[in-house]
């Protein structure tokens, strides 16, 4: 009767929508360049937020140390910044903005996309206390991001309670140290359709509804790294990242929306829709050690 | 010669009122009239002497003979009845003698009146006549000849059946058949006639016989039986049978009720307290417990699991079953280490007369039984059973078009043995095991999660095997002893993938030792020994440090992380209970009190003992109606994986308690429908929790602050089986509350039913057809509702988080009717039930759990079983 069980669980998850399927505001990747930065060093983070419906409007950004954050992310004193985001930035002088602005990044604010690439320069004194060991192996530093539908500008976001109901929150971890061989972001070196076809990101493809198309990802090499772990007995491990891909689309259906490296490959059935030709597809990939990268296609459904 | 005139048997007055009232008033008396009291008495003026009868005389035989007269009022006798007459004459005779006779009439007080009264005419006879006369030689009782002989027997078992009553059909010449099942029919001459053999309970057997001047005929008559098999009756519910309730329902009803598959340990769940299995899972949930919390038991020695994988089938082949006494709760001290219910499944102990070979086939598994005796003196008992599962092979091409397939196997066997060749010892031993698999494979390049250390196949393996032995043996019509070996090994084993392992190893020892002392039938003394020790081994793998977990990170690098260790431990727990009867009638008031002291010793760990004092009563009230009730402690020491803190030796768990009360009545409101109700209260306390400041390995994991409550009552009704009918409805409402630490709030636990309701009856049809039906509604299952979750953007999922209490809302209710339709076929050596159970014939959804998607925001509730047709056969050899 387990399988019985098993069996009647397939069929109920399958009227759930699932992952791979994105009908309202999303993250679906972050990452930050360099993957891994030493304390003091400059970061410029990226997100890949999307909503099929209205656009994503802005995303938000702000970051936190381990200390000031829970399990949710960072744990923001919501009132200093409501005070500071409600102030009159117009009547300011510049010292006054800088001085806004500085208070702005002490409690937390990074940036803004698109208006305000987040970008911020680690702090140096994140592994102040850690042993060399310890230092080495890195400390993570947080993120928390909300992504707000609306047309391509903060301008359009809804701000109001249904407008942030909308909204997607996301935790992302940085890990910061001083690993004389810091982790890289993977980089994708193909996307080969149905054996033929090479594909680039944001590149225009034109399906048929209804048909079946496999994708298989590449990686260059060096992407899948390899690096040395001291474990707990004090013995250095030499170990290989297990990336995986993780694929989103607006429409169709994943026949498995998760690989893992080897495979990296995807099935993906183009739907059958009249009243909607112009579908994405999104196909993201982690290294599991905060590495990531992520291609964006354009299906056109005839 | 002398006749020989009685008195008046009785005085008139009186007489003359009682046939009155009793409707032999004298003629011309209305009934309604007032009856006047008697003024004066009749008086006899002329009594005519009758002849003495010729054949009274020459018999010599002397009487009196009892007359009701009626005395007019002109004195003369009106009418004559006769009440008594010893014969030869005699009453003719006295009847015409009164009728010539004379008597001054009775007067009340309107004068002359009508009266009837008794009145004895005697014949008495002199000396001489006596001597000359001639005994009639009494007449010889004449020996008919034997014209109709044979044998009834039962079909397919063979058995002899007496009491069996056999008709000539026409006539009023019967027999009845002996313990051989043998009868004779004398006289019959001869001709052609139909002879039907009749008993309650068993199918009608009609035959023709032709009966020929000078010869015998004879027949060997097979009939059916088609009670519910009352005279084999095999406990399968039975509260404490030494205490306060005792009640059974047969093994022929246990297999009739649907949704059992046959099996007679299932049936306690539909019996009140018993909890629904969520999908038919097979836990035990008694009373609102932890089904960890209740104990199985074979034969007095405990096992880990009763239910196969799925639960729809018990891990002992159901023929190889006595009885099953289902505890929900206010249990004697014999049964320890268990603060919710117990079962204890009996086994067989003697083989039938005729050898027979069981073999059963349903959807699940197929399995088989033989039993029977060896030898020509009849001692020795021996039964071996075997089954094994196959819906692994049944369902694989269903799962073709799935991205898992998954594989459970089960298998069972038994073998009993048992001699029967002392008198005053019983010596018996039953050796057991059950192996329980499931795999769940996918392909290798299908991901079952992000997290490569989920990658791989999921196993499961738990397997158990015994030896136990039985000796019962009588010193005296006053004591006996009975002890109860038993040895054996217990293994689970959890695997996923290469990185998570649990693999435990148990290897068990067991003694129950019993010397009940009876000095007379008001009071019996108890006392017993349950021991269990043994060796523990374990191994635990995981992919990561659970230290991790205390600030989880998803980009940690992790460590393999294995733990191994061996132990011993043990628990020598004595008891000793009283069993008294105060009263003559000794059903008048049943009282019994007893104590247990249990020990809790893990080596090199922690020692942990209890006291456990336990009182119960049953008294009747009034002619059906009994009240019953009880009251004590029922402690529980920590579980296996709580027992356990590495690195840590200040460690040192106490037993969880709960003080369990009841009170109950029984009321028999006619034979064979019976009700009873009982409440019942329990105070948890001690209860073993996670302890909040637990940061890593070598800490305390576990604390006793845990407490709880859990009330409610049980109404059964319940007819028996009679007149091929039987059923019953039980309703248990009740409430079972949790608070883990004292400074948080209490919940309502996770297994709490409120409403558990079960009706079901069955009926025998003609045609050896049977069917039968069940309704269940239970209440839904308590969950936690989530507020939100948080995108994980390294991991790729969210995370929910409540903002509200636990368990405040439940899943839908369940609502099930289950039907069950079968068809016998009886032939003289054999029969076969074909069988089909129709589950969830209503298509109830029947929310087991939820599921979330992967925002959660959006779920649906995974239904149980769907309508499922499970046909199956049975087949029965006697050899």
């Amino acid at each position: 009767m387990i399988t019985l069980t098993l069996l009647l669980l397939g069929c109920e998850i399958s009227r759930l929508p699932l992952p791979s399927l994105v009908d309202r505001a999303r993250i679906l990747g972050v990452a930050s360049e360099p993957a891994e930065p030493a304390p003091g060093e400059q970061v410029t983070l990226y997100s890949l937020a999307v909503d099929p419906e209205q656009g994503i409007g802005a995303v938000t950004w702000f970051g936190c140390v381990l200390e000031d954050s829970s399990g949710f992310g960072c744990d923001l004193d919501s009132e200093k910044l409501e005070e500071l985001f409600a102030m009159d930035l117009e009547g300011m002088t510049q010292e006054e903005q800088a001085a806004w602005f500085e208070e702005l990044q002490a409690a937390g604010f990074i940036g803004v996309e698109p208006d305000l690439p987040p970008s911020f320069t680690v702090p140096t004194d994140l592994l102040d206390g850690l042993s060399e060991e310890e230092s080495t192996q890195g400390k993570n530093y947080l993120f928390t991001l909300s992504a707000l539908p609306g047309e391509g500008s903060l301008d359009n976001v809804d701000l109001d309670a249904q407008g942030q109901s909308l909204a997607e929150t996301g935790l992302k971890r940085m890990p910061v140290s001083v690993n004389p061989y810091p982790n890289q972001n993977p980089v994708i070196a193909s996307l080969v359709l149905d054996e033929t076809f090479d594909l680039q990101d944001q590149d225009t493809l034109t399906v048929q509804a209804g048909q079946t198309y496999d994708f298989v990802m590449t990686l260059t090499e060096g992407s899948v790294e390899a690096y040395t772990f001291l474990n707990s007995e004090g013995q250095v491990e030499d170990r290989i990242e297990q990336p995986y891909a993780s694929f989103y689309s607006t429409g169709g259906t994943f026949y498995q929306d998760i690989s893992l490296y080897p495979y990296l490959a995807a099935r993906w059935t183009a739907p059958v829709d009249p009243e909607r030709s112009e579908h994405n597809i999104w196909l993201v990939l982690r290294d599991r050690r905060g590495g990531m990268n992520w291609i964006s296609l354009n299906l056109i459904v005839e | 010669m002398l006749l020989l005139l009685s008195a008046l048997a009785l005085s008139p007055t009186a007489q003359a009122q009682d046939d009155s009232a009793s409707g032999v008033a004298p003629a011309g008396v209305q009934e309604e009239e007032e009856v006047l009291p008697l003024t004066k008495m009749p008086a006899l003026v002329d009594l005519v002497q009758a002849p003495y009868p010729e054949q009274a005389k020459a018999a010599a035989v002397e009487g009196s003979v009892l007359l009701l007269i009626e005395i007019g009022l002109d004195g003369k006798v009106s009418t004559v009845e006769i009440l008594e007459d010893p014969g030869f004459g005699l009453g003719a005779a006295a009847v015409q003698a009164i009728q010539a006779s004379t008597f001054s009439p009775a007067e009340d007080a309107n004068g002359p009146t009508i009266v009837a009264l008794e009145f004895n005419y005697g014949f008495v006879l002199d000396a001489k006549t006596i001597d000359s006369a001639v005994p009639e030689e009494p007449p010889e009782p004449v020996e008919l000849p034997v014209t109709f002989e044979g044998q009834v027997l039962e079909l397919a078992t063979r058995a002899e059946l007496d009491q069996m009553t056999i008709i000539v059909v026409g006539t009023e010449i019967s027999a009845t058949t002996d313990t051989q099942g043998r009868f004779e029919i004398r006289g019959l001459p001869p001709g052609n006639y139909q002879v039907a053999v009749v008993r309650p309970g068993w199918a009608e057997k009609t035959l023709d016989v032709e009966i020929q001047e000078g010869l015998v005929s004879s027949a060997e008559i097979w009939v059916r039986n088609e009670s519910y098999g009352q005279d084999s009756v095999v406990g399968v519910y039975r509260k404490d049978k030494d205490e306060i309730t005792t009640r059974t329902i047969s093994m022929s009803e246990a297999k009739k009720i649907p949704g059992t598959f046959g099996d007679p340990i299932r049936v306690i769940q539909n019996l009140p307290g018993a909890g629904r299995a969520p999908f038919s899972s097979g836990l035990l949930i008694i009373r609102g417990a932890n089904p960890e919390d209740s104990g199985v038991y074979i034969d007095g020695i405990r096992i880990p699991y009763v239910y196969h994988l799925g639960g729809f089938v018990s891990v002992i082949n159901p023929e190889m079953i006595q009885s099953v006494d289902y505890l929900p709760g206010s249990y004697g001290v014999q049964y320890g280490r268990s603060t919710g219910g117990a079962v204890d499944v009996t086994t067989k102990k003697e083989s039938p007369e005729q050898d027979r070979i069981v073999w059963s086939t349903d959807l699940l598994d197929s399995g088989g039984l033989y039993e029977g005796r060896l030898g020509k003196d009849d001692q020795h008992h021996v039964a071996v059973a075997a089954r094994r599962s196959y819906i692994d092979v049944v369902l694989k091409p269903f799962q073709k078009s799935r991205p898992f397939s998954a594989n459970p196997v089960w298998y069972d066997y038994q073998l009993r043995y048992s001699y029967h060749g002392l008198e005053k010892t019983q010596v018996s031993f039953f050796l057991f095991g059950f192996d329980d698999k499931l795999l769940v494979t996918t392909d290798d390049d299908i991901a079952q999660s992000s997290d490569p250390d989920a990658q791989g196949d999921l196993s499961t393996h738990q397997f158990t095997h015994r030896l136990q032995g039985k000796i019962e043996h009588a010193f005296t019509d006053n004591l006996s002893l009975r002890v109860m070996p038993s040895f054996g090994v217990d293994y689970q084993f959890l695997g996923l993938g290469q990185s998570f392992q649990l693999e435990q190893t148990l290897w068990l020892s067991e003694i129950r030792a019993e010397v009940p002392w009876k000095p007379n039938d008001h009071i019996e003394i108890v006392p017993g020994l349950d021991l269990i020790g043994g060796s523990w081994d374990f191994t635990t793998a995981l992919p990561f440090n659970p230290d991790s977990f205390v600030e989880y990170d998803p980009l940690a690098e992790r460590e393999d992380f294995k733990i191994e260790d061996t132990g011993t431990g043990w628990g020598p727990d004595l008891y000793i209970k009283a069993n008294l009867r105060p009263f003559k009638d000794l059903d008048r008031l049943y009282v019994q009190p007893g104590v247990r002291f249990s020990v809790y010793s893990i080596s090199d760990q922690f020692t942990a003992t209890a006291w456990d004092p336990r009182l119960s009563f049953k008294g009747r009230v009034a002619k059906n109606t009994y009240i019953k009730g009880a009251t004590g402690l029922y402690t529980q020491p920590p579980q296996f994986f709580e027992s356990y803190a590495p690195g840590n030796t200040e460690y040192n768990p106490r037993f969880e308690k709960a003080w369990a009360s009841s009170l109950g009545i029984e009321q028999q409101i006619k034979p064979g429908l019976n009700l009873e109700t009982e409440g019942f209260y329990k105070e948890l306390s001690d209860l073993i929790v996670n302890n909040r400041d637990f940061q890593e390995l070598g800490d305390i994991p576990y604390t006793n602050e845990g407490a709880g409550e859990i009330y409610g009552f049980e109404v059964m009704l319940r007819q028996d089986p009679i007149n091929n009918v039987f059923g019953w409805v039980s309703y248990t409402w009740s409430q079972s509350w949790r608070q883990d630490y004292e400074d948080s709030d209490r919940y309502l636990y996770d297994f709490d039913q409120t409403h558990i309701m079960t009706a079901l009856a069955g009926v025998k049809l003609p045609y050896q057809f049977e069917v039968s039906g069940r309704v269940q509604y239970v209440t839904g299952t308590p969950y936690t509702p989530y507020s939100g979750a948080f995108y994980d953007a390294d991991l790729d999922s969210w995370t929910p988080y409540s903002t509200g209490a636990r368990n405040t809302e439940r899943l839908g209710a369940y609502t099930a009717v289950d039907l069950r339709a079968e068809r016998a076929f009886t032939f003289k050596h054999w029969r076969m039930l074909a069988y089909v159970d129709l589950l969830n014939v209503y298509r109830g959804e029947n929310p087991e759990f939820r599921i979330y998607n992967y925002d959660y925001t959006d779920y649906v509730d995974v239904r149980g079983l769907p309508f499922l047709p499970s046909p199956g056969v049975e087949l029965e050899f006697y050899l």
